[in-house]
């Protein structure tokens, strides 16, 4: 197991964490995610029967690790839901997550876009990383999400249309806000 | 109001900076493994806390009853409370004269054998509380209540097996993790009366095999079934160390292995063989196996490369992260500062601060012993230990190594 353990940590670690961190957007957890992907990939090693690439097999299985916290936190949401009336705060609790210390010292614009990801689905999310921050191909994505290449090529366009609308609202905002100063 | 292009947002997605996790590859392992290794909860969580309570209800309602008749009994006349003293004096005395009996026979030992955990003075001391305690002395002697005198008569947990149960063999079985092998002497002639769950061991790696010893006892076989087969590296390892520490106490330099048939055995990685090593002098120090949540300690034996000193040995004691559920038998605050050997006596100077507990004195002295006699000395003193109290044993008298380690006694 340790063997395995070390292989996989060297060649595909930091590539997992960056991916992951990028999708929940919070260290600790994207942290406590990592860890449940190694230990579905230890229990599952034996169903891996190589039609894949490693690489494939395992963001395959951190694009699911990830799709499933965000299905309970939506669960555990609708619950609270039920209990207390948040239509009013509930806006307001959004984004207001801590930037990690490698964006917070970015300039605003990197800021925007880091922010702005949330505008975007899962699975546009997911296509964005792949594609642009891990420089994945448009086949490796599609393999990794078991997709055809054309889903990609449209998830990838809608979800830059959403980045863009969002960055495109910022510098409204910001527009009318250097106006009103003047 | 400009509006962003695609090209301006793919370059601002490429710049992203990359994040790191912050977590070492060793802490990352650690907290994988254990959720790896951890089972599945086969009962629902109510089941035994439920069971329990229903058993600790019968049994209140069965002593209960006869734990007020015989008060009853007690206060109904003087006559027969004066009885009673005589049928428990009778007791005690004879019990007293046996523990005396028993005595001689260890002061006929050598010396070393008298530093021995002081087993026969606690006896006695026992006797002689039971022989002022009346009632409690009524209790038979069995064997079994001997075995569990021995271990646990000063309160601690003594992982040294006395001479009181030699005649139970040791019986190897791999950690839950598969990293160590962990030698036990179970004091049950029914293997599955072992607590396997509650000390963390995984199931034993070498119940399919026979082991044929010759009569000398110093050549020996073991014969692995026809269709013999193990998969991956490291339960292939619990294989080959549960055997070479089930046959440690054989004078023999190498393990033949074979098949029914005689054929060589398939040993995953290592290819087909037809002997393994016996275990040598100076192979091993060792540290504590402790399974997650669980109070059980065990002596587990960790293997050392480029056959280190004994000093060194000592030092690698204190060492922690070879292996999962293992830690350090030798506080951090022990330094040796000196060590000398004698006719397989060797002399160990010892430079400490306060100690946790005398139980972390005793863990760590019986630690020492099973070291020494796996770097073949027969015996180990101990200088400047400096303590108020340790019963378990004389530190000013050499101390014999064991020859068995982690007594499991079975109730």
């Amino acid at each position: 197991m340790r063997t395995f353990f070390d292989e996989l940590y060297e060649n595909y670690h930091q590539d997992l964490f960056q991916f992951l961190i990028y999708m929940v957007k919070d260290r600790s957890l994207a942290e406590d995610l990592v860890q449940d992907v190694y230990v579905r990939v230890m229990k599952s090693y034996d169903s891996f029967n190589g039609e894949s690439t490693e690489k494939t097999w395992l963001f395959s299985i951190a694009r699911h690790v990830a799709i499933d916290h965000f299905r309970k936190q939506k669960r555990k949401r609708n619950r609270i839901m039920e209990f207390f009336d948040w239509t009013e705060k509930g806006e307001e609790l959004q984004d207001k997550k801590k930037l990690p210390e490698e964006i917070a010292v970015q300039n605003d614009q990197m800021q925007h876009v880091y922010r702005a990801l949330d505008e975007c689905t899962v699975d546009q999310r997911s296509v964005l990383i792949f594609r642009y921050i891990q420089g994945l191909s448009i086949r490796e994505t599609a393999d990794i999400l078991s997709w055809s290449e054309s889903k990609v090529k449209t998830t990838q366009h809608r979800g830059m249309k959403a980045l863009k609308t969002k960055l495109d609202k910022i510098d409204e905002g910001r527009g009318e806000h250097e106006e009103a100063q003047r | 109001m400009k509006k962003h292009k695609d090209e301006d947002v793919e370059n601002l997605l490429n710049k992203l900076p990359s994040i790191e996790d912050r977590q070492s590859k060793e802490a990352v392992f650690q907290k994988v493994s254990s959720r790896v290794n951890k089972k599945k909860r086969k009962t629902p969580p109510w089941l035994l806390p439920g069971m329990a309570t229903i058993a600790a209800v019968v049994l209140l309602a069965v002593f209960i009853p006869v734990y007020f008749n015989n008060n009853n009994e007690m206060f109904t006349g003087e006559e027969s409370t004066d009885q009673m003293h005589t049928t428990s004096d009778t007791y005690s005395s004879s019990e007293f004269e046996e523990t005396e009996e028993a005595i001689p026979s260890a002061e006929d030992e050598s010396e070393v054998e008298e530093a021995r955990p002081e087993e026969n003075d606690n006896e006695r001391e026992d006797a002689s509380i039971a022989e002022d305690d009346g009632k409690e002395s009524e209790v038979p002697k069995t064997e079994e209540n001997n075995v569990q005198t021995v271990e646990d008569t000063n309160g601690f947990n003594s992982l040294i097996a006395g001479p009181n149960i030699e005649q139970y063999e040791t019986v190897t079985y791999p950690g839950m993790n598969g990293e160590v092998v962990l030698p036990l002497v179970p004091v049950t002639e029914n293997l599955e009366q072992v607590p396997s769950t509650s000390y963390g061991l995984a199931e034993r790696a070498t119940s399919d095999l026979k082991y044929e010893i010759s009569e000398q006892g110093d050549t020996v076989t073991v014969i692995f079934p026809e269709d013999f087969s193990v998969s991956g590296s490291s339960w292939t390892q619990a294989i080959i160390e549960s055997i070479r520490w089930d046959l440690a106490h054989l004078e023999t330099d190498t393990i033949m292995i074979q098949t029914e048939s005689g054929a060589p055995v398939p040993l995953g990685n290592y290819g087909e063989m037809t002997e393994i090593p016996a275990i040598k002098n100076g192979e091993y120090v060792f540290k504590l196996y402790q399974y997650e949540g669980s109070d059980e300690q065990l002596l587990a034996p960790v293997a050392v490369e480029a056959s280190p000193s004994f000093l060194e040995a000592l030092h690698l004691m204190k060492e922690s992260g070879q292996a999962l559920y293992v830690k350090p038998a030798i506080p951090s605050h022990v330094q040796f500062t000196e060590v000398s050997t004698e006719e397989g006596l060797v002399t160990i100077n010892v430079d400490h601060q306060a100690w946790a507990s005398e139980q972390q004195l005793l863990t760590m002295v019986e630690a020492i012993l099973a070291t020494a006699e796996q770097f073949g000395f027969h015996a180990v003193q101990f200088e400047g230990i400096n303590v108020r109290e340790f019963s378990p044993y004389n530190l000013d008298e050499p101390i014999a190594v064991p020859e068995k380690i982690n007594p499991m006694i079975i109730n």
